[in-house]
């Protein structure tokens, strides 16, 4: 059965009950008996629907929740409590009983309905309401959002209206009473010390602020994991506040109980007086006479008096009576026994009936109960203030409950506050809470809080001191860096100063930020007069060989300024004096995230260097032509004797000529062979042509001119070019130095009958590939690593070397070979011949690419 | 290296020639001196004494006149004065501050002499100094080291032999 269903059961029973109660009260005199048993039965279905809803509170909308709770706290506390004291404390007539009946089947139920609905009313929609962002004060929105949040208000506006509500309920049920006076007065108070309780029940079971902090603390911390309620420490609390309740009507219990005594003792002592007279009253035979006897010895205070009333009504006595008492009284004293009535005025009064056995008369005495109840006016008051000093301190108690629990927390609170003012929040603190209730439960929330919040805190500390670590180090690092840095500045300043090469660095304005004094020096000036000068443009005039001024598009700090790229020249710098340096200026762009912001320009005195240039190119010269002279003299001289120019000659004389003849045409070789190398060395050959030249026609040209010695060894050639051959692009010279070498070596150590291959082949895109096979003397293998050396001999060249060979031939074809990218290969066997492969890139436009 | 001012060689020359006219053979006393005659006038100028002598026998030997000079001067000298030369030989290295070049510019500057066959015959062999020669328009040019003079003499002859 869905809980829905076993409330609306729960509710139909007691509402059955109720309506059973009441038709069964206006309808029969019931007995203790059928009410017990039926308020049993309600009890039990509350018990149930109690144990249900507890069960299934989650599931329960928080206002439905509050008013379940009103109606069963309500419903228990007066069949429990109330009931008991009642029963201990009242002597019920049967008006009176009405009363009670009325009151616990019907005015407390309906109080509690009125109380849950009034509740209900006022928590309506909770949750909608609590999602309500934003309400204006004063509005309906603003005073849910105000109760919601603060459970308290509940808590006092049910205090409140359980005050006036019992004011005004108990006073208007009194009227269809016959309670006395003082029962009116101990049923409010009893509705007092119940709104208090009903206060405290509501401020435990809403969880007032404590469920409020709760809830903050989990919309705060919404990863921890709140323990749940202690179901013990809830009862604990509430089973306080019930005791609590019936202390406070401890002292309504004590006046009804000295009432009671009081009452008794009253109506014992008037008994035993007139007891005491009974005598006198048979002796009298009027009841004048008796009536006055009693007033006379019966008088105990301004209001009493004894009256005779006759068995029969219309006599005289009787309508004095009547004028004392109401009918109903009259009626009531007639059929009641002795006890408490009230007058005209309404007030109480301690009925005294003795009925005369022989007369039938009725003797009545009376006692007004105020005055009766006059002597013992201190005593009400001392009870009174002992009331309000059990309300006090049960007040303060709670307080101190409440305090004591708080204080700890509001320590942590406040000191997380301050040292959050103070900008270094400290989560160190700890506390211990032992109230057992929720109060501890949030206190440990908020300890592991701390605690977490302190772990957080140790672990960023921790951080901060390996960052600051770090930072530290980095920053000594970075000092230590400045420090190299600033050495490095040092060393590059003593460096740039005495490079020896004029250093410039210009902004991007070309002005001069920094130059060296060596360049300075260089264009005669002092360095402090150049700094901020544009250079190239205020200083020093740029001209050419022939001293004319050189256009500043032209100057290398202008285009590597503007076009961003290094560039290269040699022209002349004019000195201050007006002479003219020439000087070889490299200027290299400061780029800046791809932005020019400067030039530095290397300058250098190219004078001494074209000197030394123009020395060596000339010696070479010289000595080429000094040296061929003599050769030249002996050559020509030989070959006209042996022309007979100059006579004939004996064949004896003719060879012995011609042996000078020959030496002469060896020198003069040695000597070409010699100035080649030098110019090679010195860089005067230049190699790229803008010609292209086939390496076949080459090779063709070089066995051409070693053609008389192929004849005089016989030596076999096999020549074989590819069809595909492409041209080379470099100067025809220098191939033919490569070329020729390598054949005129296989023909020079080619045995007679030998055989030489030349072989012409492409090699791969860009390249051309020559490979020499001869069956020559070969290359001894521990030798073969030296042959491009300059001036090696195979020490298997024949002694009596008739091979004019220099030393010099591989020595150049590598050297060669290295200027233009080639590579060239010897494989070389002793006594059986060697292969000779070289590799020659395209060159020119074509093959910048060289050899991959 | 700046270019010499032939201009002022001319000058230098004509005073001269004013002063020395008369030292100069004529070409009727050569011819009387000589043994062979018909192929033509070659004049020589070679700073080399031995070599002048032996290239001299040589060409004499080969029926051709030969005039020596040893200085550029000379040479201009002997192309002024002498009735008819038919080729010269220049070496590059004279006698004097002026070489090979400087004549050969002359002489290609001079109406008269421009079309005159020029053989450079030197031990120099360097690649610019040739292209100068080549760019003024010398016949031949000739390393004395590597060349022969058979050589010489044979191209001496077709070319001569074709002007006239």
């Amino acid at each position: 059965m869905p809980l829905k269903h076993r409330l609306y059961l729960g509710g139909a029973v007691a509402a059955a009950c109720i309506v059973a109660g009441i038709v069964d009260a206006a309808m029969f005199q019931v007995t203790w008996n059928i009410i017990t048993g039926l308020m049993g039965l309600v009890m039990g279905a509350h018990i149930l629907s109690a144990y249900v809803i507890y069960h299934r509170r989650h599931e329960l909308r928080l206002s439905v929740k509050l008013a379940v709770t009103v109606w069963f706290f309500s419903v228990f506390w007066y069949w429990i409590f109330a009931l008991f004291y009642v029963s201990q404390t009242l002597t019920i007539s049967a008006v009176q009983l009405r009363f009670v009946v009325i009151a616990f089947l019907y005015g407390i139920p309906v109080l509690s309905t009125a109380l849950a609905l009034f509740t209900w009313f006022i928590l309506r929609e909770p949750e909608r309401i609590a999602n309500t962002q934003s309400a204006s004060s004063g509005t309906v929105l603003w005073a849910y959002r105000i109760v919601l949040r603060y459970p308290t208000t509940v808590a006092w506006a049910t205090v409140l209206f359980s005050i006036g509500w019992y004011t005004v309920a108990v006073l208007y049920l009194e009227a269809f009473s016959f309670l006395p006076h003082i029962e009116r007065v101990k049923t409010i108070l009893n509705g007092y010390a119940v709104a208090p309780l009903l206060g405290i029940m509501f401020y435990v079971v809403l969880e007032a602020p404590l469920g409020e902090l709760r809830l903050r603390l989990k919309e705060q911390y919404p990863h921890f994991a709140f323990p749940r309620q202690s179901i013990a420490a809830k009862l604990i609390i509430l089973v306080l506040a019930v005791a609590l309740g019936n202390a406070l009507l401890f002292g309504i219990l004590s006046i009804r109980g000295l009432q009671d005594s009081l009452e008794r003792s009253l109506l014992i002592f008037i008994r035993r007086d007139i007891e005491l007279l009974r005598s006198d009253i048979v002796r009298r035979p009027t009841s004048g006479t008796l009536a006055q006897t009693f007033s006379e010895n019966l008088t105990y205070g301004e209001h009493g008096f004894t009256v005779v009333i006759p068995p029969h009504a219309g006599s005289g006595i009787q309508a004095d009576f009547y004028q004392i008492f109401a009918p109903e009284t009259i009626r009531e004293m007639q059929e009641r026994a002795t006890g408490i009535s009230r007058d005209y005025q309404n007030n109480h009064k301690i009925l005294v009936y003795i009925t005369d056995q022989q007369t039938g008369e009725k003797l009545v005495s009376t006692v007004h109960l105020s005055d009766f109840y006059a002597g013992f006016q201190d005593t009400f008051i001392s009870l009174a203030r002992g009331f309000l000093a059990i309300v006090f301190f049960a007040g303060v108690a709670m307080y101190f409950i409440g305090a004591v629990s708080a204080r700890a927390l509001q320590r942590f609170v406040v000191s997380v506050r301050e040292s959050y003012a103070k900008g270094n929040a400290d989560f160190s603190w700890r506390a211990q809470f032992t109230t057992g209730n929720e109060l501890e439960e949030i206190a440990e929330a908020v300890m592991k809080s701390a605690a977490e919040a302190h772990r957080l805190q140790n672990n960023l500390h921790m951080l901060v001191r390996e960052k600051t670590l770090e930072s530290e180090k980095k920053s000594l690092m970075l000092e230590r860096n400045n420090r190299e840095l600033q050495a490095l500045h040092a060393k590059d300043t003593i460096v740039l100063e005495q490079i020896g090469v004029g250093v410039v660095i210009t902004d991007e304005h070309g002005r001069i930020t920094f130059i060296n004094s060596f360049g300075a020096d260089m264009i005669g000036y002092a360095v402090s007069e150049l700094t901020g000068k544009v250079w190239a443009q205020d200083v020093p005039l740029v001209t050419d060989e022939n001293g004319a001024s050189i256009p500043m598009e032209e100057h290398v700090n202008k285009k590597a300024l503007m076009g961003g790229v290094r560039a290269t020249a040699t022209y002349y710098y004019a000195r201050r004096t007006g002479e003219r340096l020439p000087v070889t200026v490299l200027a290299s762009p400061i780029s800046i995230d791809g932005v020019v912001a400067g030039v530095v320009t290397l300058f250098r005195d190219v004078m001494r260097e074209q000197e030394l240039n123009r020395a060596k190119t000339e010696f070479v010269s010289l000595a080429s032509h000094q040296l061929r002279t003599p050769v030249s003299i002996i050559a020509w001289y030989a070959e006209t004797l042996l022309s007979g120019d100059a006579g004939d000659m004996t064949g004896l004389q003719k060879g012995l000529v011609r042996h000078i003849h020959n030496a002469a045409a060896g020198m003069s070789e040695l000597i070409n062979t010699f100035l080649r190398v030098t110019r090679m060395e010195l860089g005067h050959i230049a190699v790229s042509s803008s010609r292209g030249i086939k390496l076949s026609r080459v090779c063709r040209q070089c066995l051409e001119a070693s053609g008389q010695a192929i004849r005089g060894k016989r030596l076999i050639v096999r020549e074989h070019y590819t069809a595909h051959e492409q041209r080379l692009y470099y100067h025809e010279s220098v191939l033919s130095i490569v070329v020729e070498n390598i054949i005129s070596n296989a023909v020079r150590y080619t045995p007679a009958d030998g055989l030489i291959s030349v072989n012409v082949q492409r090699h791969g895109a860009h390249a051309m590939r020559l490979i020499v096979t001869d069956t020559g003397i070969g290359i001894p293998r521990e030798e073969i690593h030296k042959i491009f050396q300059r001036a090696f001999r195979a020490r298997n060249v024949p002694y009596a070397d008739d091979t004019g060979g220099t030393g010099l031939g591989l020595y150049m074809v590598k050297q060669v070979i290295s200027r233009i990218g080639g590579d060239v290969r010897v494989e070389s066997q002793e006594g059986k011949g060697s292969i000779v492969t070289i590799d020659f890139p395209v060159g020119g436009e074509n093959g910048k690419a060289g050899l991959s | 290296m700046a270019k010499p001012v032939y201009h002022d060689i001319i000058k230098r020359q004509i005073i001269y020639m004013e002063t020395s006219k008369k030292e100069y053979p004529q070409k009727e006393e050569r011819a009387e001196a000589s043994g062979k005659r018909g192929l033509g006038t070659v004049m020589i100028l070679e700073d080399e004494r031995p070599l002048l002598e032996v290239v001299q026998l040589k060409l004499e030997g080969n029926g051709f006149d030969v005039i020596t000079a040893r200085s550029v001067a000379q040479a201009v000298d002997f192309l002024t004065h002498m009735e008819h030369i038919d080729a010269v030989w220049v070496d590059h290295y004279l006698l004097g501050t002026e070489d090979g070049i400087g004549f050969v510019a002359l002489l290609k500057e001079h109406p008269a002499w421009r079309l005159l066959p020029v053989f450079v015959v030197s031990n120099a062999d360097e690649e610019d100094t040739r292209k100068d020669y080549l760019a003024f328009g010398v016949d031949k040019y000739y390393v004395k080291a590597d060349t022969r003079l058979d050589d010489i003499v044979a191209d001496l002859k077709r070319i001569v032999g074709e002007k006239r």
